[in-house]
């Protein structure tokens, strides 16, 4: 079943990589992050998740490292309720602005594409593969479960794999996070 | 038969049917929500997100259904107690539980709106009113975005004078988001006060104790909390020209920030008719090797006179995992006092009991607290794993217990205090030939730096030194 939904992400990913997903960022420009070629990091964030927010910080760090290597940086926002008033504020309150370009997903098109089901979670493309996709590191071991600090960055050891030309070891693992928003509750419809 | 049997299953199926209708959130979930979840799930409190609508509530169906499932919302870390229920307790039943899980497969319906219950109202500002003493951080203090937790006591210079008692008090936080908990200490010593002037910044740092020894205390505070009077006859003691320390702690959460904490004093001035005394159940025997994933301590205590028991506050560091205190009755049986299967370090709860349940004398209290110190637990300060021994450091660890209880009968503090006073050697790790190898050769352990398995007289030094800083050691 698992390898079934990748496979089906992967088809997918190649069919909206060709339809060249397009999304808003807040400042208005058009974004599109699939298909682009080089790294490019996408991670999916909350402005109201605890954990999603306890990890800005360490967004901001690895857009610091590795912006100028060339690593593109993409925060995506997914709760159809977000606005852009709210996600300026956000982004001002954890610095997030000088962590990527922050981006709309409202319709989820892009969470379905990539398989994210939590924030924060992070997917790593190279020339538009997934590479990597879980969580940014183990801070959290569990919803509640805090660890003094992090034992493994896994996006950041991710990144430096492809920028080495290595295969990622850990190509996958499990994000600990807030669900992200289901379009399929009656809400929505 | 068989067909009894297939009558019995249509008829089971169809109560279970009947049972299973589905939920909605107007009906069902609504209700749980207001009762359990709203009086921190509202704007302005600690909770990260709001909770009172539907829209709030069915973006979040998942999540909801996902915390509850895993009993991590509402948070609430002891088991029900056998003898009562414990003040601010929060728990839902398997049922409430479940009804989130069906609520959110069936899509989360909204449902119709005339079923929704009244939307609970709250208070705004002081819960009890406008306090009768009003008591706040003379500056802020900066919490970092990220790191590790900060444990930090600050100082508010009381500026009474008299002999004051208190019935109530409510803490509040100017950066809910960040402060976990706090601990409210008294000072007489001035000590404190020293310390803080040691430090250029607000308040100074650790948090084995305040530094000091504390010439009373004000219960404390966690996230959750109402502010509740204490029952009838009780009273928090201030002796005059006290300082209040408060011992708070910090979670950094991605955005900086900066608190200024304000503490309410209610006051009555009736004295207390009864007086709380403080068993503590605490043993400096601990040294776990590295990868032990079940290192089990326990002390007991035999209780001389009845006793009416108020409240707990458990305490243990980052690798402890179980704690419990059980009662043997006289009559044979075994009763859970608290049990907290899955000790979080970061909630440091002071339990109280909404009804003081009694504990009749010939009753023995055992604490026991079980620690795992392999890679395995997450909450391990270490990686990879180290010997972790008793200490101060939040990367020590501690079996610490204090159970406060009013002595009922005649000459009961007395008694209880000399039951106490004989128990003390427990404090020292000494009550009996285990604990006394167990401590000496955590002491060894712990100043060995070349290892060779006995203290140089440098060692030595350091060892005395560090036994010299524990307040209360005779």
């Amino acid at each position: 079943m698992k390898r079934f939904s990748i496979i089906v992400t992967l088809f997918c990913l190649a069919g909206c990589a060709n339809d060249s997903l397009t999304l808003r960022d807040i400042d208005g420009h058009d974004q599109q992050p699939l298909s682009s070629t080089g790294v490019a990091a996408l991670i999916f964030i909350s402005a109201d998740c605890p954990i999603s927010n306890a990890l800005a910080p360490t967004l901001v760090h690895l857009h610091d490292d590795f912006a100028p290597r060339g690593v593109r940086f993409y925060l995506i926002h997914c709760d159809p309720a977000i606005t852009a008033e709210r996600a300026h504020v956000h982004a001002a309150e954890y610095h997030l602005d000088h962590a990527g370009a922050i981006m709309f997903d409202r319709d989820q098109m892009l969470v379905r594409a990539v398989g994210a089901s939590v924030t924060p979670q992070a997917v790593l493309l190279s020339d538009g593969d997934i590479v990597y996709r879980g969580r940014v590191n183990d801070l959290f071991a569990d919803l509640g479960v805090r660890r003094t600090a992090p034992t493994r960055e896994d996006l950041r050891l991710a990144i430096e794999e492809v920028l080495n030309h290595e295969p990622v070891a850990e190509p996958r693992t499990i994000a600990i996070g807030c669900d992200i928003p289901s379009l399929s509750t009656e809400l929505y419809k | 038969m068989n067909a009894l049997r297939a009558v019995i299953g249509v008829l089971l199926c169809a109560s279970f049917v009947r049972a299973e209708s589905v939920p909605t959130y107007s009906h069902d979930i609504a209700p749980i929500v207001y009762e359990h979840c709203a009086s921190c799930h509202r704007p302005g409190e600690a909770a990260p997100f709001s909770l009172l609508t539907y829209e709030d509530a069915a973006k979040r169906a998942k999540l909801l259904s996902r915390v509850t499932g895993k009993r991590y919302m509402p948070p609430w870390k002891a088991e029900p107690s056998d003898l009562g229920v414990f003040l601010d307790e929060r728990h839902l039943t398997d049922a409430q539980i479940d009804t989130f899980r069906r609520w959110y497969e069936a899509g989360a319906p909204r449902g119709d709106v005339a079923d929704l219950p009244p939307m609970p109202t709250f208070r705004s500002g002081w819960q009890l009113g406008e306090p009768d003493m009003v008591l706040t951080m003379d500056q802020s203090f900066d919490i970092p975005a990220e790191g590790r937790d900060v444990y930090r006591n600050f100082v508010v210079p009381n500026p009474g004078d008299k002999l004051r008692y208190v019935k109530a008090v409510e803490f509040r936080p100017s950066s809910p988001t960040v402060v976990h908990h706090a601990i409210f200490f008294l000072d007489r010593t001035g000590r404190a006060r020293e310390l803080d002037a040691q430090d250029a910044q607000a308040g100074y740092g650790g948090m084995l104790g305040p530094g000091f020894a504390p010439s009373g205390g004000l219960g404390g505070w966690a996230v959750g909390a109402q502010p509740i009077p204490l029952p009838e006859g009780l009273a928090w003691t201030i002796q005059p020209r006290s300082d209040l320390v408060i011992q708070t702690h910090f979670h950094p959460s991605g955005k900086a920030e900066s608190e200024r904490s304000t503490i309410g004093l209610y006051f009555t001035d009736a004295a207390p008719t009864e007086q709380m005394m403080p068993i503590p159940m605490i043993s400096r025997a601990i040294d776990i090797p590295p990868g032990e994933k079940n290192y089990t301590r326990e002390l007991s205590f035999k209780l001389p006179v009845d006793v009416k028991v108020i409240g707990l506050t458990p305490h243990a560091h980052q690798v402890c995992r179980d704690m419990k205190v059980l009662a043997d009755m006289p009559d044979g049986t075994t009763k859970t006092v608290i049990h907290i299967p899955d000790w979080d370090f970061n909630w440091q709860e002071q339990y109280r009991y909404a009804d003081p349940p009694t504990i009749p004398a010939g009753a023995t209290l055992r604490t026991i607290s079980t620690y795992d110190n392999s890679a395995d637990n997450p909450r391990n300060p270490n990686s990879p794993p180290k010997r972790i021994t008793w200490g101060p450091e939040s990367t020590d660890e501690m079996l610490f217990q204090i159970i406060r209880v009013v002595p009922e009968g005649a000459f009961g503090r007395v008694r209880l205090a000399l039951a106490i006073a004989q128990q003390r050697k427990t404090m020292f790790g000494l009550d009996g030939p285990s604990n006394k190898e167990i401590y000496q050769k955590m002491i060894t352990n712990k100043f060995d730096a070349d290892g060779d398995g006995q203290l140089s007289a440098a060692e030595r030094a350091q060892a005395q030194e560090f036994l010299k800083q524990i307040p209360g050691r005779r």
